[in-house]
């Protein structure tokens, strides 16, 4: 069972993103908009989704959907709705809003439904909302970042150490999910090592950007990833901006983009720390599950 | 003549007991009427399940809360219903650690689906004291319509009241339920319900 967990949730989606994106040419000058790595993101996603937990679950009026298992749907169903919008500028900034307006009011249904009354959803909604909005635009500084292959390991920093906490605070299958884009992404930095001339593109991170947002959200809200490490990796998702700060304004690429790596992963590394603490012994191995 | 002595003391002993022993006067009457509307009683009602752990052995748990409604017809199964809520949050292992982890995504995701419960449509009698009950069993998300086997175990109507009992056991696979984490070979698929009710008249 742990060599099917590594094959499609490792392997499977790395060779789908990695793979494609090395038999896809690169156009001559990278359109930042360009997102057909989004493309290969959700392909790889829903692949791994499939081999992991089976056929993909479709709603009906049997059936109430968890917020893990609409996120499939966000993220494969978002990936090609980036891919088609991005020749449009305007089209690709109203896909965009309305793909995580469509996460949130997915992750957010149930919480709404039976934990926030009346006027604490709206300001729950609203400052999650703009979180999500802020942390978007931060990564976003990463597209067609100058800085070697540190951008994509600013977002695999991220990635790794969410997933890690997700797994380590209850919901292995939530920390399966996050391992999924994370293995695309780390497949898209092992492309960059050998291809420098490939650029994050806005489609691909904003598609990481939910997907990332909306799993730690689950992560938090449906399991228990305790508030300390949720803002820990939060955080970290300011790193971009971090390094352009006036103070770093006159280092090179290459030290910003370092920057951002070291600054990422510090806070990210005590969220995944202290959650390692929290849970002294594995939370599976106690009772052998 | 000792041991005929000793006999005789010991049987006087066991007669006193029987005259003053909880048998001659706790067990309640079975109620004359059984027909009625009646309210889950929780306490001395129980829902365990097992399920095979690794394949090596059987898994027991329960649920320690549960709530519902029982409107019984002895006469005519037809106009008898049942409504059973079990709040998720109420899992029972017997290890913490555990229990947490039944409660999280990976299984039961509670604070998404915070109850499981079953509703009947159709009740027929079988034979025996046991009905056909056919029902809405939601579980996870998902609404399915089982139908399962009950007995009549008993009633009573004592000085707590009018009760009626059931028993039943079924058996459901949890990925038609979308609860398929470990189904790859660490918990079995098939996981075994038995569902006790004790339930007192309103």
């Amino acid at each position: 069972m742990e060599q099917a967990a590594l094959v499609w949730g490792v392997l499977i989606p790395g060779l789908i993103v990695g793979v494609g994106t090395l038999l896809i040419p690169l156009p001559r000058t990278e359109d930042r908009h360009s997102s057909w790595r989004a493309l290969l993101l959700a392909a790889g996603f829903g692949a791994g989704f499939v081999g992991l937990f089976g056929a993909p679950p479709m709603p009906s009026s049997t059936r109430t959907l968890a917020a893990t298992d609409w996120m499939f749907w966000v993220v494969t169903l978002g990936g090609a709705a980036l891919y088609f919008s991005d020749k449009n500028r305007t089209l690709a900034l109203v896909s965009r809003l309305l793909l995580g307006s469509a996460m949130l009011a997915f992750v957010l249904r149930a919480t709404i439904e039976y934990q926030w009354q009346g006027g604490e959803a709206v300001v729950w909604t609203a400052g999650l909302a703009g979180l999500g909005l802020a942390i978007g635009f931060s990564l976003n500084r990463l597209a067609a970042c100058r800085d070697g292959a540190s951008s994509h390991a600013t977002l695999l920093v991220l990635l790794t150490g969410l997933a890690l906490c997700a797994a380590l605070t209850g919901s292995a299958k939530i920390g399966q999910l996050v391992g999924l884009i994370c293995a695309g992404v780390g497949a898209l930095w092992v492309v960059k090592l050998l291809r420098p001339s490939l650029y994050l593109s806005g489609g691909e991170l904003t598609l990481i950007v939910v997907a990332g947002f909306g799993f730690g959200l689950c992560s938090y809200l449906y399991s228990d990833l305790p508030g300390p490490d949720a803002c820990l990796i939060a955080s970290a998702g300011f790193a971009p901006w971090l390094a352009e700060l006036p103070v770093f304004r006159g280092r090179s690429a290459r030290f910003r983009g370092g920057l951002r790596v070291v600054f990422a992963l510090l806070l990210v590394g005590a969220a995944v720390a202290r959650a390692a603490f929290a849970f002294e012994t594995d939370p599976y191995d106690e009772y052998g599950c | 003549m000792r041991p005929v002595i000793l006999a005789l003391v010991a049987l006087s002993s066991f007669g006193l007991l029987a005259l003053t022993g909880p048998n001659s006067s706790t067990t309640a009457p079975r109620a004359a009427d059984e027909s009625g509307s009646y309210a889950i009683d929780p306490v001395h009602s129980t829902v365990m399940f097992k399920v095979k752990h690794l394949d090596t052995s059987w898994f027991y748990g329960n649920f320690a809360e549960m709530s519902g409604t029982v409107d019984f017809d002895s006469a005519d199964p037809s106009k008898c219903s049942m409504v059973m809520e079990v709040p998720a949050e109420s899992i029972n292992s017997g290890n913490d650690k555990l229990d947490q982890h039944l409660r999280s995504p990976d299984f039961f995701d509670v604070k998404q689906f915070p109850v499981l419960g079953f509703r009947s449509t159709k009740v027929e009698a079988n034979g025996d004291g046991t009905y056909k009950v056919t029902g809405d069993f939601v579980m996870h998300g998902v609404t399915k319509s089982i139908t399962v086997e009950v007995e009549h175990v008993g009633s009573s109507d004592s000085r707590m009241g009018k009760k009626v009992g059931f028993h039943t056991q079924f058996t459901i696979d949890r990925t038609d339920y979308g609860v398929s984490y470990g189904a790859d070979g660490a918990l079995g698929t098939d996981v075994e319900l038995t569902i006790s009710i004790e339930a007192g008249q309103n």
